[in-house]
């Protein structure tokens, strides 16, 4: 008689796999909503930015994910900042000039910087937040950092096509290195959010 | 406590493997691709057709041809609708080469069953009067940004008599196409005629069925949540 696959797993383990799994599908439909909102152009379209973001944090509420505040937080940030300096420095650093941008963007980029914020914030809750701790229950450390960096990458490859997957993969093993040293989004979250408004506003 | 120490060990490792793979791969992509880390793109501004008000921009560069360098000329729209990327020692000549980008009328007619999205740029390398080509160790890259119609476009290439299609790639954003040409003269992108540039597809059953996805799973986690807090 075939046993159940798994047999010998604490009861948490298996909560927190399926956890893991259901997420999982979700980031996946959340993506693939992004996608089919924003028409031509899904990766400039902040509709399907916000309602991105939205699928992202309603999943993260759902798993069980809370904001909170810790004594800690002063140190969460200065690792966050310090994991976008070294994002931002990887790149600016392969990139013969980095021009600031022109005037003539201001506007849009004040209009642009809180949806990318919000869009961030909403992926770091997800992996670096609820997904990463599910699999740190699940499989420890290395599946966590290995599972929520492919998903990283994988979520913009519709967007930004196959070009952005290993630099993706590489900023989420980044960021999924500052989830574990800090033990909290805060840092991650912190570094994504300058990140990406440092590409709009030197790029 | 040594578990929290093997923690940190172990995030400073993943840190750093994380920075070295950065740094290498921000070297390997090309200049363009994709957006910092993801963020969205900016929207560009409305596209700038030929004939239009305001008209599209022309641009121009002139370089030492004894050693060519690496170089890019773009026009001066933001971002830019038209650029040529060249390595260096792509052009040879005893004096000076002037390189530009210039919209213009299409040279040809659109290939069958095909539509031209925004303008038609000629890129030209003169010296002296006389016409260059990029030499053969060195093709041109040519990008042109598309007019926001069709995320779905071709990047082809004419000497003024049809056109022939290159392989295109489509950078970052989905907005800007790129290919290597080997010889200059006119660019232009080109869409399948007939395919709907946007729409003609039951986008808000699909989307309908994505957000019920997205409530089903939410409320499985929730419940998940809360047999775990019982």
């Amino acid at each position: 008689m075939n046993q159940p696959a798994t047999r010998g797993l604490a009861p948490r383990h298996v909560h927190a796999t399926v956890q893991a799994a259901v997420l999982t599908t979700g980031v996946a439909a959340a993506v693939s909503l992004r996608i089919a909102a924003g028409g031509s152009m899904p990766a400039a379209s902040y509709p399907a930015a916000i309602l991105f973001a939205g699928a992202l944090m309603a999943l993260s509420f759902g798993a069980g994910w809370r904001f909170t505040v810790d004594r800690h937080w002063r140190g969460s940030v200065g690792a966050g900042i310090a994991g976008a300096a070294v994002l931002v420095l990887a790149w600016a650093t392969a990139a013969p000039h980095v021009p600031l941008t022109g005037g003539q963007h201001l506007g849009m980029l004040l209009v642009w910087s809180p949806v990318v914020a919000l869009v961030a914030a909403a992926e770091e809750v997800a992996l670096r937040g609820a997904l990463f701790g599910a699999l740190l229950e699940a499989g420890g450390a290395p599946l966590a950092i290995a599972v929520t960096s492919v998903a990283f990458g994988l979520m913009h490859v519709p967007l930004y096509g196959w070009g952005a997957l290993p630099l993706d993969v590489a900023a989420g093993v980044l960021l999924g290195g500052l989830r574990l040293l800090s033990g909290g989004v805060a840092a991650p979250a912190v570094a994504h959010v300058l990140a990406d408004l440092a590409g709009g506003w030197l790029g | 406590m040594s578990g929290k120490t093997d923690t940190a060990g172990q995030a400073w490792i993943v840190m750093a493997a994380g920075a070295v793979g950065l740094v290498l791969l921000w070297r390997l992509v090309p200049p363009t691709s994709p957006p910092l880390y993801d963020g969205l793109c900016t929207p560009a501004p409305p596209y700038r057709h030929l004939g239009g008000s305001p008209p599209p921009l022309s641009a121009s560069a002139t370089y030492f041809a004894t050693a060519f360098p690496a170089a890019e000329v773009q026009t001066g729209e933001t971002p830019p609708q038209a650029q040529v990327l060249m390595m260096a020692g792509t052009f040879s000549a005893p004096s000076t080469v002037t390189v530009a980008v210039t919209p213009v009328a299409p040279p040809a007619p659109p290939p069958r069953g095909m539509l031209q999205d925004g303008n038609a740029y000629r890129v030209s390398a003169t010296t002296g009067g006389q016409e260059l080509q990029p030499s053969p160790q060195n093709p041109v890259t040519v990008e042109l940004l598309g007019s926001g119609s069709s995320s779905a476009l071709v990047l082809y290439a004419s000497s003024g008599d049809g056109w022939t299609a290159l392989r295109t790639f489509n950078l970052g954003c989905g907005i800007t196409f790129e290919a290597v040409a080997p010889k200059l003269g006119y660019f232009a992108l080109f869409r399948t005629a007939g395919a709907p540039s946007s729409g003609g597809f039951p986008i808000g059953i699909v989307v309908a069925i994505l957000g019920a996805l997205i409530v089903i799973a939410t409320l499985v986690l929730a419940r998940f949540a809360a047999a775990r807090r019982r």
